[in-house]
């Protein structure tokens, strides 16, 4: 990158030398148009010595410099090589030049080739870092585009060469290959570095310089009658074009210029927007169908034209040789009595039809006109026509003649003709040669209109694709990058946190089922992050009870253990005034450690000690445990089912509800029942009460962690039975009217994994 | 009562008040409490030095915990008699206790009958060996 930097003219005050070099060449140039060049060689050295000589001596100075000071001269000897190299095939050239030879292959090819090696090297070890950076199927497009060049380069260069040789051949092919793994890079670099600055002036200057090159090209070309169509000179229009449209296309920089807030984007590099791609892939179909239009037209007409002139030809040479085979001897091909022959010929050309034919001329074996419209040239020799010397050999000769020659002026008013000699044969000789000329103007005519149909034909099918293309766009716009719009912003919405969105689109193609998705995962996530929350929560009290409760639990022994020797040492010295409160001491620190004990057990899950049991003997033990008051019954419904669980547990579960309902209750008179049911391999046991029910509000978070309506309430029963029952893969609900409790459970358990279980307070034997 | 009188037994707490509490509590039940310590240390070292029948022994102190005094004591001998009381609920240390051969565990605030009634039992134990 330095490197290049330090050898591009950055002003006119720094080059000032090096300009002046350039401009003197330039004009030096331009004078080769106003005196003679075979005297003047020298006026085109500038081109082939002076400034590419500039150019060897420039980045030899450079190579040494760096080395002197210890860069690495890699890069930098790779461009002085090639430049070496082209210029030592220059000077070879003009030695050609001088002695006034020109071959090719020649020894400058050899040079000229060799410079292209270390140059290809060169770009590409420059445009590591784009390559690098621009997408693989970017890559491909651009190889595609560099090769664009192939066909006209291998066209002119075959087409000079001819196919003489297997060498000269592959040396035709060798250029343009060499041609294209140049250009690569440079298609790459322009590019990225265009559009890494991002500023789409370079893009509309580019666009200036090639479209302004192409036309020069194509003057010259078109002027010297070189011109074909797909010549290089189209497609270094087409890359013009291209650059104007990157320069005008995309998200509309240019009005931002215009409006003067223009501000680069550094990072965008050359990721195309959707729209853009669709921009490029339609000028490339819409090329494809002109240019495929045109080649049609093309070969039609050469087709067409060709086999059709061939005919003509053959034909009225055919019936002219029938036509005097049967009219003519061969003493009126003799030269003589031209008034005679006037005649003779009139009469023969009367009789043939000669709608086609505009004009006749009947040469003698030796080359004298012996008949002609035109009476002035009657007479004389024109021995010296080629076209006559073949055909009087024997061969039929066509020639294609345009108005313009002087020749032709009497043929004014015709198009293209066509000259025809046909050599007479009469009793086995050659006596003479009858030329005719024929207007090709119906063929010409007939073949404009053919391709004029092609053009039509081209041109309704571009404005169809166009309008395809448009419609589509239109669509694309609707269907596509509007909706992906808005999943972007809405992505970026639960990005910020916020999970209510709610994505709604008509169609039902895969981005409605994408923003169905999007939908789901902000509802999911949504969940997911209130349960964290919940679990956070809950994890955080959980060790603070666990603390708390270890910490308690110390000098509560003490307070037992204390009192214990109290009434000890009581009973040793017969004293029982203070047993009374020494119970109350007893009573207190035991309901102390059952509240701690029941807020632990909450925390820890126990893994489940799953065993068979009777679902009503579970219940029937855990109304005993209860001490239920006076003012309410408690009636179990015999039905009984066999249910896999852990008894234990299940037993705490129907305790707390037989607790909660009691409570809910209170002083009234009142009554719970139990219902179990059973239904294919489902049991469904209710707990009813006819306590006054729980607030509407209050329903969603009776079976939370630390809810509680009571002053001694632990707040944590409920949500005990919750996480019991879930761990027997069931659900627990609550409904009003009147209060019930549904636990539905599978009367199966998974056997979850065990691991011994302590049997804890009880000694091992 | 009468075997109950021929135990020599330790106690191990980082709690003051809970070693002196536990200790009378013995003393007036008639077991024999030789020697007193405040940490897993402790512990271990008056074990060696006391070889008691019973070994009373908290599990959460600081530094040198009950693991530690546990796995000490039943290196110098494998069937010593080491009750675990702790104020620790957590399924964790049940576990790992048992695993590490502890005699027995009683949870903080424990029932006086229950604790008699293991060192009962225990003596019958140390008695047969």
């Amino acid at each position: 990158m330095k490197i290049i930097q330090e050898t591009i003219p950055k002003t006119f005050k720094t080059y000032k030398y090096l300009l002046i070099l350039l401009a003197v060449s330039a004009i030096l140039l331009q004078t080769g148009f106003f005196i003679d060049e075979e005297s003047a060689w020298w006026i085109s050295s500038s081109v082939y010595f002076i400034v590419p000589g500039t150019l060897v001596v420039f980045s030899s100075l450079l190579t040494i410099k760096m080395a002197k000071s210890g860069q690495s001269i890699k890069l930098i000897l790779l461009f002085t090589i090639s430049v070496s190299m082209s210029f030592v095939a220059e000077q070879i050239w003009i030695g050609y030049e001088l002695i006034g030879v020109d071959p090719f292959p020649s020894w400058a090819d050899f040079f000229y080739l060799a410079a292209y090696p270390p140059l290809a090297l060169f770009l590409f070890k420059l445009i590591k870092i784009p390559i690098r950076a621009i997408p693989k199927s970017n890559l491909l497009f651009i190889g595609l585009l560099a090769s664009s060049f192939f066909i006209p380069t291998y066209w002119s260069t075959y087409e000079s060469i001819g196919e003489e040789s297997l060498f000269d051949l592959v040396l035709s092919i060798i250029y343009p290959i060499a041609d294209i793994i140049i250009i690569v890079p440079l298609i790459i670099g322009i590019l990225y570095w265009v559009d890494k600055r991002n500023n789409f002036l370079i893009y509309l200057l580019l666009g200036a310089f090639a479209t302004l090159l192409a036309d020069t090209f194509y003057i010259y070309l078109f002027q010297n009658d070189l011109y074909s169509v797909g010549n290089s000179v189209d497609i270094l229009w087409i890359w013009g074009y291209m650059f104007f449209a990157f320069a005008i296309f995309p998200s509309n920089k240019f009005l931002d210029y215009v409006k003067k807030d223009y501000i680069p984007n550094i990072s965008r590099g050359i990721n195309m927007k959707i729209k853009t791609r669709l921009f490029i892939w339609s000028i490339i179909i819409i090329a494809a169908i002109i240019s495929g239009g045109i080649f049609l037209s093309f070969s039609f007409s050469e087709l067409y034209w060709s086999s059709t002139v061939e005919r003509t030809e053959l034909v009225n040479a055919d019936s002219i040789l029938i036509h005097a085979q049967a009219h003519l001897v061969p003493e009126d091909f003799l030269v003589g009595d031209f008034e005679k022959q006037e005649k003779t010929f009139s009469e023969f050309f009367r009789s043939i039809d000669t709608t086609e034919v505009l004009r006749i001329k009947v040469w003698s074996k030796e080359g004298i006109i012996l008949f002609s419209d035109s009476k002035e040239i009657v007479g004389k020799d024109f021995s010296d026509n080629l076209r006559f010397q073949e055909a009087i050999e024997g061969s039929v000769q066509p020639v294609i003649k345009d108005p313009v020659l002087p020749e032709n002026i009497a043929e004014k008013g015709y198009g293209q003709l066509m000259e025809v000699y046909v050599p007479i044969t009469l009793e086995g000789e050659i006596v003479g040669v009858i030329e005719i000329y024929t207007s090709l103007d119906l063929l010409n005519n007939s073949i404009d209109e053919l391709n004029q149909i092609i053009l039509i034909g081209t041109l309704t099918v571009t404005l169809f694709v166009i309008s395809i293309i448009v419609v589509s766009a239109y669509n694309l716009e609707k269907s596509i990058v509007n909706p992906i719009k808005k999943l972007r912003e809405s992505t970026k919405e639960i990005s910020r946190g916020n999970f209510d969105v709610n994505l709604e689109f008509e169609s039902s193609d895969e981005i409605n089922e994408l923003a169905a998705d999007i939908n789901k995962m902000a509802d999911d996530l949504s969940k997911n992050q209130n349960e964290l929350l919940k679990a956070e929560k809950l994890r955080s009290i959980g060790e603070l009870a666990s603390r708390l409760g270890h910490d308690l639990r110390n000098p509560l022994s003490t307070i037992k253990t204390s009192s214990a020797i109290i009434r000890m040492k009581a009973a040793m010295a017969k004293d029982d005034k203070y047993t009374k409160n020494l119970a109350s001491i007893d009573k207190a620190v035991d309901r102390m450690a059952y509240q701690i004990e029941s807020v632990l057990d909450f925390i820890r899950t126990k893994p489940l000690q799953v065993t068979e049991n009777s679902l009503q003997s579970i219940v029937q033990e855990a109304i005993d445990i209860i001490k239920v008051p006076e003012n309410i019954r408690i009636n179990v419904e015999p039905t009984d089912v066999k249910i896999t669980c852990d008894s234990q547990k299940l037993g705490i579960v129907f305790t707390n509800l037989i607790t909660n309902s009691i409570q809910a209750i209170g002083e009234n008179s009142g009554e719970i029942t139990i219902r179990i049911k059973e239904n294919q391999g489902e049991i469904t046991c209710e707990v009813i009460d006819s306590g006054p029910g729980i607030p509407k509000d209050e329903i969603g978070k009776v079976f939370e962690p630390l809810f509680t309506t009571k002053q001694t309430g632990t707040g944590l029963g409920l949500a005990s039975c919750i996480n019991v029952i879930q761990q027997h893969n069931g659900t627990i609900t609550l409904s009003n009217n009147p209060t019930t409790f549904t636990i539905m459970l599978p009367m199966r358990q998974q056997k979850s994994p065990q691991f011994n279980e302590m049997i804890v307070q009880t000694l091992k034997e | 009562m009468s075997l109950r009188e021929n135990l020599n037994v330790i106690v191990i707490d980082d709690d003051y008040n809970t070693v002196e509490v536990f200790t009378e509590f013995l003393e007036l039940s008639g077991v024999k409490v030789v020697g007193k310590g405040y940490d897993g240390k402790d512990g271990v070292h008056l074990y060696k030095q006391l070889k008691p029948d019973i070994v009373f022994l908290d599990v959460m102190m600081p530094d040198f915990n009950g693991f530690y005094a546990l796995e000490n004591i039943k290196k110098i001998n494998p069937n010593a008699l080491v009750v675990m009381i702790t104020a620790d609920l957590s399924i964790e240390t049940e576990i790992k206790l048992e695993n590490m051969k502890a005699t027995s565990i009683i949870y903080k605030p424990f029932d006086i009958q229950q604790i008699l009634e293991i060192i009962d039992k225990l003596a019958l134990k140390a008695v047969k060996s």
